[in-house]
């Protein structure tokens, strides 16, 4: 185990109980792979939406170019107490009240896949709390 | 060169003495407070003293938990005077914009205070947002089309039971028969009312939102604002009545620039409909310390707090008469109305809030009215307090720095009622008269020893003027007139007009840059002209008509072209059969298409001015030989700039519920088989949209008036009515 894979073992335990959603920024999509290989060994479940978010209470999202409007919407109510999730197919909102003591999300993107999304206005490294990069 | 005495006075204090200013300050006790920021009860909540009462029915999912929220800090500097700001702006029913760093917690404040309150939160994130629709709500395949046949009866019944949360007023068989449904938007859903309900509307990073987003939320604020209706256009009109003291709307946003993409400033006009508070865009130091500690347990979770952080709402809100009746509030007023313009002068002259990226303005209208509301609403017997309180709510919150903010307090500690002392028996005391008013006589030089700020107030009237006086006019900037006419009790009024050439100039040169109207280079020169030839006329007018209201109409101007930027963002125009069948836009005759300056009056309703309501039930032809003829181009720019200032529409829905018209004696279009209609315009607030059509010149109704009107052209004849 290289000497950043432990640096990043011991990230994820300072994640438990935080308030704010964790954001792992990876170089390229080599080390992004190492981190999700991580992320799975240590109990996490990857989530492939908003739903899946919810439905997991440790759980890891891989950031994408096409990053999601609800993705963004999740990630800046998480530490506000509620999270209004709206379903535009069926016109729904539905609120869930995160159990911050049990949980940790985590948001992972690599380096210009982060830039892409900042610049389309979508500030996650402002939304989101403790932040880890090799 | 403008005199200011709020500012002269602000002059004299920075020449104080440092023992006389410690002297000021030593009367101010430091006192601590035992008494709880945050008092509950089992019906209300108080924040600092600003009470809000808990809704009766605080179920639902929308309803956020109080267990959330345990550890929320309420620190003095921050958390705490927020709280009371966000619960005096929801006393008063007014939407409140808050802009500050993302540290500063804004939404979960919100979100806690619901939770406190049984309130509900309705949350929407304007960033990456392009689809109205989702806010406002759209048609959908309706989920509650099933196939009986394959459902048993109790399977049914509680699938239709089901149905009852989303459709109160829809019986099953009619649902069910249905393709498609209308489904609320997340604001829509705020804005319905339901029993024991409260509501808030979050519209989260509200300055990354797209134009039009913001133009249909401005169109919910309005009627809000009024109390009337908002009309789903995305729901074949249906008509939502909304309520402010149910509904309260806070916008959050993050500073423009400093880091945060995607942030633009918002257009200053915008922000007018907003109660605009800005908080630091990082916690203070001393508020991140104590938050600090507090979260370790080395401090309370909430901080205690000085008396005048403390603000206390009456039950009842003073009438109009009787905020009249308190002692000092004529002086008080007067000193007001220059504090504004002092203000306003700071402002313009970027001598504060000169590092902030998001511009705003003080309004000459909104603020007068919001000052109005929160003394009426928190006159606690000192009427030097309130007015002060109300001044730092809506003045100085909207400034950034600690030092902007101190500028501005110290033009506000001036704006007070000092009570007439009686005569002094005492030896000596003309003596000490007679040195107070030497020292009187001193401060003009003392001020105009520094005459940066005074002059920099004027600087911009002096540009203005030595750029005419190069092209060969030398106008003076104001015409002020005092008109005078008898209420319906026949008591005399007087109503002193001025109007401004500079002011208005500017206004309409950004006003047409705003919306994409060309005029010429010469534009200013060419008013300016017709001004300087016409002022006694324009004076005599004033005078004799009350006009108060002044257009600066550019020349050559096309009317399609000119209707359609005049109506940006409102619903399609509704054109009637006559007006169409005459050619709509395109085939109206004006009387002139000169450059022109156009004088009005600028009442809400024809009915409520007793001259123009003198038009009603007139035809045009009679209006036209009293020499009337406003014209729909001139009518288009009039609305439009009564839109941008005052946030709603004139001629709009009259309070006993008719529509008052408005004939445009000087636009006609022509009819099948010879001959020409007359064009007349209205807004209809409850379709959003303009309502133009046309009648023949002899034909009268009596809720068909006229805005009267005068035209001044450079071409002879000069001062030529109509």
């Amino acid at each position: 185990m290289t000497n950043n894979e432990e640096k990043f073992k011991k990230f994820l335990n300072i994640l438990a109980d935080q308030k704010e959603v964790g954001l792992v920024i990876a170089k390229n999509e080599k080390e992004l792979g190492t981190f999700v290989k991580i992320l799975n060994e240590a109990g996490l479940k990857q989530s492939e939406g908003v739903a899946d978010l919810l439905k997991s209470p440790k759980t890891y999202f891989v950031v994408s170019e096409n990053f999601n409007k609800d993705i963004y919407d999740f990630v800046v109510q998480y530490p506000t107490g509620q999270l209004e999730v709206f379903n535009k197919q069926l016109m729904q909102s539905q609120t869930f009240y995160p159990d911050y003591k049990n949980s940790v999300v985590i948001l992972l993107v690599d380096k210009d896949n982060l830039n892409k999304i900042q610049e389309k206005g979508f500030d996650i490294l402002s939304a989101t709390g403790p932040a880890f990069q090799a | 060169m403008i005199f200011y005495p709020l500012l002269a006075q602000l002059f004299k204090r920075k020449y104080m003495s440092s023992s006389e200013k410690q002297n000021e300050f030593a009367q101010l006790p430091e006192t601590i407070v035992t008494k709880e920021p945050i008092i509950e009860t089992e019906t209300d909540i108080s924040y600092l003293g600003v009470t809000l009462e808990k809704a009766k029915n605080a179920e639902g999912q929308f309803v956020p938990r109080r267990e959330q929220y345990k550890d929320f800090i309420n620190d003095k500097d921050v958390a705490l005077p927020l709280q009371r700001d966000v619960a005096t702006a929801w006393l008063s029913g007014e939407p409140l914009l808050i802009e500050g760093g993302t540290s500063l917690g804004k939404t979960t404040t919100i979100r806690k205070m619901a939770a406190e309150l049984g309130w509900e939160v309705h949350y929407a994130n304007l960033t990456g947002a392009t689809d109205v629709e989702d806010l406002m709500g759209r048609y959908i395949p309706n989920p509650f089309k099933v196939d009986r046949t394959k459902l048993s009866n109790e399977q049914y019944v509680k699938i239709v039971e089901s149905w009852q949360a989303h459709t109160s007023d829809l019986n099953p068989a009619t649902l069910e028969a249905m393709e498609f449904i209308f489904a609320d938007g997340k604001v829509t859903s705020g804005l319905r009312q339901e029993e024991g309900k409260k509501k808030i509307i979050i519209l989260d990073e509200f300055n990354a939102s797209a134009p039009n987003i913001l133009i249909r939320l401005h169109e919910v604020l309005d009627a809000l604002e009024r109390g009337g209706e908002v009309i789903l256009s995305e729901d074949a009109s249906e008509a939502v009545v909304v309520d402010k003291d149910k509904t309260k709307i806070v916008a959050l946003m993050n500073p423009p620039g400093k880091g945060y993409f995607g942030r633009e400033p918002l257009d200053p006009a915008q922000l007018r409909r907003w109660v605009y508070k800005k908080m630091p865009s990082e916690l203070p130091d001393e508020t991140f310390s104590y938050a600090t500690d507090a979260l370790f347990g080395a401090e309370m979770g909430t901080q205690t707090v000085k008396p005048d952080m403390f603000l206390e709402a009456k039950e009842q809100p003073l009438t109009t008469e009787q905020l009249q009746e308190v002692p000092g509030v004529g002086e008080i007023l007067e000193k007001y109305k220059e504090f504004h313009k002092a203000a306003k002068e700071l402002l313009k002259n970027r001598k504060i809030a000169g590092d902030q990226p998001q511009t705003f303005t003080y309004d000459d209208r909104m603020e007068p009215r919001r000052v109005r509301d929160f003394i009426q609403r928190f006159y606690n017997g000192d009427i030097n307090e309130t007015f002060q309180r109300a001044l730092k709510y809506y003045y100085a919150n909207k400034l950034e720095s600690e030092a902007d903010r101190e500028k501005l307090s110290e033009l506000i500690r001036l704006v007070e009622y000092k009570p007439k002392q009686a005569e002094s028996k005492r030896k000596g005391a003309n003596r000490e008269k007679k040195k107070e008013k030497k020292e009187k006589e001193e401060t003009p030089a003392e001020i105009f020893a520094d005459k940066s700020a005074v002059e920099l107030a004027s600087l911009e009237k002096i540009l203005g003027a030595k750029k005419r006086e190069l092209v060969g006019t030398t106008i003076p900037a104001e015409i002020t007139a005092k008109f005078k006419w008898k209420d319906e009790k026949g008591k005399e009024k007087v109503e002193k007009i001025i109007l401004d050439f500079e002011k208005e100039m500017k206004y309409f040169k950004t006003f047409y840059e705003k919306y994409g109207v060309e005029f010429t280079e010469d534009f200013e020169t060419e008013m300016a002209e017709i001004w300087e030839a016409n002022r006694k006329e324009i004076e005599k007018e004033i005078k004799e008509k009350g006009f108060n209201e002044i257009l600066f109409v550019p020349g050559g101007l096309a009317l399609p072209d000119l209707h359609q930027k005049m109506t940006e963002g409102y619903n399609t125009t509704y054109e009637g059969d006559n007006f169409k069948a005459g050619g709509s836009f395109a085939g109206v005759e004006e009387k002139t298409n000169d450059a022109r300056i156009i004088l009005l009056h600028n009442s809400e309703h024809i009915k409520d001015n007793p001259i123009l309501a003198k038009t009603l039930g007139k035809t045009t032809e009679n209006l036209q030989k009293e020499g009337e003829s406003l014209m729909l181009s001139d009518d288009l720019i009039f609305q439009r700039k009564i839109f941008d200032q005052r946030g709603f529409h004139i001629d709009s829905k009259h309070s006993d519920g008719n529509y008052y018209w408005s004939w445009c004696p000087g636009s006609k279009v022509p009819q099948e088989g010879g001959g020409f209609r007359v064009v007349f315009a209205d807004w209809f607030p409850d379709l959003g949209r303009l309502y133009v059509d046309a009648l023949d010149a002899d034909y009268s109704v009596p809720n068909l008036g006229c805005r009267l009107s005068r035209c001044f052209k450079k071409s002879p004849p000069a001062g030529e009515a109509g």
